[in-house]
C-alpha cells in the first residue's frame, strides 16, 4: 500500500514538472516568427494585397505557367508558408516555379458592405488580370485552397480562358453533404440579421470552427503536448500554428451573408442557380485540368463535400487525390503537406 | 341583437389582435425591419396599434352595455373613454417618445428572455453530452485495469476520455434539434445586438454625434462617386463603356 502511495506521489511530481517545464517552453516559444519566404507586394486594391515571392537561389525556373493561390478568406494565408520546413510555398518554389498568393487583408467597418463580387470578380480577377498582364500570357495555374478554391471555382466558371490547369485543396463543394456539421449549424441561420449586424468577429468564426470538436481542440492537443516532452523545435512549430489558428480577420458582413445563404443555406454551387456580378457560375464551363486534393479526415470540409466536384464540372482531364489527414493536417503536416505538394509539382509539369 | 353583433365583432377584432400583438417573434421580425429603412411604410405597427385602441374602446363599451344590459352608465363610460383618449394624445404628441422606447425597451427584454431561455435549452444538451461521455467510458474501461502509474498511461486514459466525449458530443450536435436551438440563439444574439446598435445609435443622435448609419451612408456615397468616376476615365480613354469592369490593372494601383 505505502509502496503505491509512494509511486503515485513520485507519478505526480514527475507530471507537475513536465507541465511546468512545457509552459516555460512555451512561453520562451511566444516570439517566433510566421512566415518564412521572401516574398513582395507586387498589386493592391482596396485590402487586398498579391505578393509574388521571390525565387529560391540556385532553383532552375520552372516552364509552369505562374500560380496564383487563393485562400479562404477566415485565417490568414502565411500558414501556407509558416516555416521552412513546412511551406507549401516554399515547395512549389524548391520545383522552380513562380508563385504569387492573395492577402485578403482584415476588412474593418468600412468594409461590411465589400460582397462575393467583390471578392471574386474584383480582387481575384485583379490578381489574374495583374499576372496575365506581368507575364504577357494568356492563362495561368490557380491553386484555390479551402474557401479560396471555391472562389478559384467561380472565377474559373466565369473565366475559363484566364486559367490554364485548376488545383482545389480541401475545398467545399457541396455544401449539403450529410456529414457536414458546419452546414447543418447555420443552415437555418436568419442572413438578413447577419448583414444588418455589420462585420463577423473573426474570434467568433473561430469559436465555431473549435466547436465543431471542442475537445480536441480545446483542451486534448495542449495536453498531448506533455507526451512528447519539450523539444523546442516542436514546442515552436506548435507556437506557430497556434498563432496562426487564433489570427482570424473579422468577415465582411455583405460576403458572409452571401456565402452562408447562397453556399450552405441553398447549396447553388452546384445546382447551378449561383450568380455573381450578373452572370451565372455554370461548373460545367471548367473544361481545363482539375486536380482535387482534399482530406479524408476533414471535420471542417468533410471528404464527400470536396469529391463531390467531379460530378459538376465539364472537365475530362480530372484527378483526385485523398490524403489522410485533417483539415489542417492538409496545411502544416509533414507527411500530409509533403506528399499533396509533390502530387501538384508533378501534376503541373505533366501539363506544362 | 346589436349587442351579440358587438360581441361577435369583438371576438373578430381579439382574434385578429392576437395574432398581430402579443407574439414576440412578430415584434423582433418587424422592429428590424422598420429600423433599418426609414422612409419605409409603418402600416403593419400602425394597424396594429390603431386595432389595439379600437379594440380596448369595444372592450369598454360592450362590457358597459353588458353589464347593465339596458341602462349603459353612460356619464361613467364618457369618463373611461375620456380618459383613454387623454393617455394617447399624450403618447401621441410628437415631443413624447415614451412609448416608442417603451417598446424598444420591451422588445429589448423579449430578446434577453429568448436568449436565456435557448441557453438554458442547450446547457440540458450539454448534460446529455456529459451524462454520455461518463457512462461511455466506465463501460469502456470495463474490468482492464485503471491504474495510472506513468505518463504513458496517464495519457492513454486521457486520450479514452477524449474519444468518449467527442463521441457523445457529435451524436448531439449533429441532431436536427440542436441545430434549431443553436441557430435560434445565434439569431437572438444578432437580434440583441442589433436592438444595443439601436439604443446606441439614438443616444448618438440625441447628442449630436455622427452614427454608424450616416458613416454607412456616406461611404456608400464614396463608392458610387468612385465608380461614377472610374466609368468616366474609361469612357474618356476607350469610348463609351457599358459597364464597369472593375480591377483592371488601368484603374488600380500596380506597384
Amino acid at each position: 500500500m505505502k509502496q503505491s502511495v509512494d509511486d503515485a506521489n513520485t507519478f505526480f511530481r514527475l507530471l507537475n514538472q513536465r507541465v511546468a517545464d512545457t509552459s516555460t517552453q512555451l512561453q520562451k516559444a511566444e516570439t517566433v516568427s510566421v512566415g518564412c519566404t521572401r516574398k513582395r507586394v507586387v498589386w493592391t486594391d482596396d485590402k487586398t494585397v498579391l505578393y509574388r515571392y521571390f525565387p529560391l537561389p540556385f532553383v532552375q525556373p520552372s516552364p509552369a505557367r505562374p500560380i496564383l493561390i487563393s485562400f479562404a478568406l477566415v485565417n490568414r494565408p502565411y500558414v501556407l508558408d509558416l516555416q521552412a520546413d513546412r511551406s507549401l510555398v516554399r515547395q512549389l518554389l524548391g520545383a522552380g516555379m513562380d508563385i504569387y498568393l492573395i492577402d485578403w487583408g482584415n476588412p474593418d467597418d468600412a468594409d461590411c458592405g465589400v460582397d462575393l463580387e467583390d471578392y471574386i470578380e474584383r480582387y481575384l480577377g485583379g490578381c489574374v488580370r495583374h499576372i496575365l498582364d506581368t507575364h504577357d500570357t494568356d492563362a495561368l495555374n490557380l491553386l484555390g485552397v479551402c474557401q479560396g478554391g471555391t472562389f478559384s471555382l467561380c472565377y474559373c466558371a466565369l473565366h475559363p480562358q484566364h486559367i490554364a490547369n485548376l488545383v482545389t485543396m480541401v475545398t467545399p463543394v457541396d455544401f449539403h453533404s450529410p456529414d457536414d456539421l458546419l452546414s447543418k449549424w447555420v443552415r437555418e441561420l436568419d442572413v438578413g440579421l447577419i448583414a444588418q449586424a455589420g462585420n463577423a468577429p473573426g474570434v467568433l468564426l473561430n469559436a465555431l470552427f473549435l466547436a465543431l470538436a471542442p475537445l480536441r481542440l480545446m483542451q486534448h492537443k495542449y495536453v498531448r503536448l506533455l507526451g512528447r516532452g519539450t523539444r523546442r523545435r516542436d514546442i515552436e512549430t506548435f507556437v506557430r500554428m497556434e498563432k496562426w489558428i487564433s489570427d482570424n480577420p473579422d468577415q465582411a458582413a455583405a460576403a458572409l451573408a452571401q456565402f452562408v445563404k447562397w453556399f450552405y443555406q441553398e447549396n447553388r454551387l452546384i445546382r447551378g442557380t449561383l450568380e455573381i456580378a450578373g452572370r451565372r457560375v455554370d461548373l460545367r464551363q471548367i473544361q481545363q485540368p482539375v486536380l482535387n486534393i482534399y482530406a479524408a479526415r476533414d471535420h471542417i470540409v468533410p471528404a464527400s463535400a470536396a469529391a463531390a466536384l467531379q460530378r459538376y464540372i465539364g472537365s475530362r482531364d480530372y484527378a483526385a487525390h485523398s490524403v489522410d489527414t485533417g483539415h489542417i493536417g492538409m496545411y502544416v503536416s509533414h507527411r500530409a503537406r509533403g506528399a499533396a505538394t509533390a502530387r501538384i509539382i508533378s501534376w503541373l509539369q505533366e501539363r506544362s | 341583437m346589436l349587442y351579440r353583433l358587438r360581441l361577435a365583432y369583438l371576438r373578430m377584432i381579439r382574434s385578429l389582435a392576437i395574432v398581430v400583438l402579443p407574439e414576440p417573434r412578430f415584434c423582433i421580425t418587424f422592429r428590424m425591419d422598420s429600423f433599418a429603412k426609414p422612409g419605409t411604410s409603418n402600416a403593419v405597427t400602425a394597424f396594429a396599434e390603431a386595432a389595439a385602441h379600437f379594440l380596448e374602446f369595444i372592450q369598454e363599451f360592450s362590457g358597459e352595455t353588458a353589464a347593465a344590459h339596458s341602462a349603459p352608465d353612460l356619464p361613467l363610460l364618457a369618463q373611461r373613454l375620456s380618459g383613454e383618449l387623454e393617455r394617447w394624445l399624450r403618447a401621441w404628441s410628437p415631443l413624447a417618445v415614451h412609448s416608442e422606447h417603451a417598446r424598444d425597451r420591451q422588445c429589448t427584454l423579449d430578446l434577453v428572455t429568448r436568449f436565456v431561455q435557448l441557453q438554458e435549452q442547450l446547457a440540458t444538451q450539454w448534460s446529455e453530452v456529459a451524462r454520455i461521455s461518463g457512462h461511455q467510458l466506465i463501460e469502456r474501461l470495463g474490468k482492464s485495469s485503471n491504474e495510472v502509474c506513468n505518463l504513458e498511461s496517464a495519457m492513454n486514459l486521457y486520450d479514452l476520455w477524449i474519444d468518449c466525449v467527442e463521441k457523445a458530443y457529435a451524436d448531439t450536435v449533429h441532431k436536427d434539434e440542436f441545430c434549431r436551438v443553436q441557430a435560434e440563439l445565434a439569431n437572438t444574439a444578432t437580434a440583441l445586438l442589433l436592438q444595443q446598435r439601436k439604443h446606441a445609435e439614438d443616444l448618438a443622435r440625441t447628442f449630436g454625434i455622427p452614427t454608424r448609419n450616416e458613416v454607412n451612408a456616406l461611404r456608400l456615397r464614396l463608392k458610387d462617386l468612385e465608380s461614377e468616376l472610374y466609368a468616366l476615365r474609361s469612357r474618356s480613354k476607350h469610348g463609351p463603356h457599358p459597364k464597369r469592369q472593375r480591377g483592371t490593372r488601368s484603374g488600380r494601383r500596380p506597384i
